[in-house]
């Protein structure tokens, strides 16, 4: 059962993370179909989830969330890398494969988005994506970022180096 | 200077940097027009550049350059911690000391020890769009622009756009 509502969309909601929604995360990153579009070569034991928890959720000043449809888990969504400084952030999410294709990622993107301009006081939001997974290109064109570059053959994922994406979406640009 | 260069370039030797190199390293990256071209906003203090150095880890190294023996600049390797392959290079020469070629002939050191010993694959490294001194460093060495995040930075009052370079093992290797 995930907390309370802390950003309330029509489709989807984001919540706090518990420690009991750690085992929904854990799933989640070890599943194959998850992890070739992050990148996430490492296997995650229940004690990462909770060294991660106490050290990004708990600690840091990262924003982690979970994407809930009615009251069910479906994904999380958070900002890693906030630089007060500059006022960036990156935006980072995962859907569990069995909610891919139902539009909660862009949903919870849009919202969580939003947050950042409307009351972190963020100028710009950016996000990366592989160059082969255009359904999470496609997630972060509809809600408005654009493509920034190409870095050349920067990552390794199955056997091969591929592309990697740079898009960028101002508070401006909205 | 006796000390052994841990690496050689033309005019410049890199060694590893020590705490005995604050003094130096503070006065450079504490000089606004050092600080203006790299993104550094905070004072550095002696006990912050030791932290620097104690607390890398095994991905991470700091260089001082040196031209006969004097110091004239630091610079830096990190490798990514994902089995991508991925380092980035960072570098800033003593205002004194600019456009003779030291900054290009230590990224060019820098280029050679990452491919050829640590089996990286790839090299990046960010400048400002209002540093060009620096953008040529990297063109120099054979690096290609692969993208411009927009407004991304804040650097004296603005905005700026952030130029994203790469360099490919095969291409530096040609």
């Amino acid at each position: 059962m995930p907390g309370p509502v802390f950003i309330d969309g029509d489709d989807v909601t984001l919540r706090p993370v518990e420690r009991e929604d750690l085992d929904f995360c854990q799933r989640g990153l070890n599943d194959p179909a998850v992890r070739a579009g992050l990148g996430a070569t490492d296997p995650m034991t229940a004690d990462d989830e909770e060294s991660w928890y106490e050290n990004r959720v708990l600690e840091g000043d990262s924003v982690q969330l979970l994407v809930c449809v009615d009251e069910d888990p479906v994904g999380m969504i958070g900002f890693t890398n906030v630089n007060e400084k500059w006022g960036t952030a990156e935006l980072g999410y995962w859907l569990a494969p069995e909610y891919h294709g139902n539009g909660y990622a862009t949903a919870a993107a849009h919202l969580l988005v939003e947050y950042g301009f409307d009351q972190r006081r963020l100028h710009k939001v950016y996000a990366k994506a592989f160059a082969h997974n255009e359904a999470s290109q496609r997630v972060l064109e509809k809600v408005g970022f654009e493509r920034e570059g190409a870095l050349r053959e920067q990552a390794f994922v199955d056997g091969e180096y591929v592309d990697v994406y740079r898009y960028g979406l101002l508070a401006s640009d909205q | 200077m006796s000390q052994t260069p841990f690496l050689r370039g033309e005019h410049v030797t890199l060694h590893p940097e020590t705490p005995a190199d604050g003094l130096f390293v503070t006065s450079l990256l504490n000089d606004p027009r050092v600080r203006a071209g790299i993104g550094h906003s905070t004072p550095v203090v002696r006990e912050d550049h030791e932290e620097i150095i104690t607390d890398a880890d095994d991905g991470e190294s700091h260089f001082l350059i040196r031209v006969d023996g004097e110091p004239v600049g630091s610079c830096s390797l990190h490798e990514g911690s994902h089995p991508w392959g991925v380092g980035e290079v960072g570098y800033a020469v003593h205002p004194d000391h600019w456009n003779e070629g030291y900054a290009t002939d230590a990224v060019d050191c820098l280029a050679r020890y990452a491919f050829e010993e640590r089996r990286i694959n790839k090299l990046g490294a960010d400048v400002y769009a209002t540093n060009p001194a620096s953008a040529q460093v990297l063109e120099k060495v054979g690096f290609q622009r692969e993208g411009t995040r927009r407004e991304h930075a804040f650097v004296d009052g603005e905005y700026v756009d952030l130029h994203e370079y790469g360099l490919l093992a095969d291409e530096w290797r040609e």
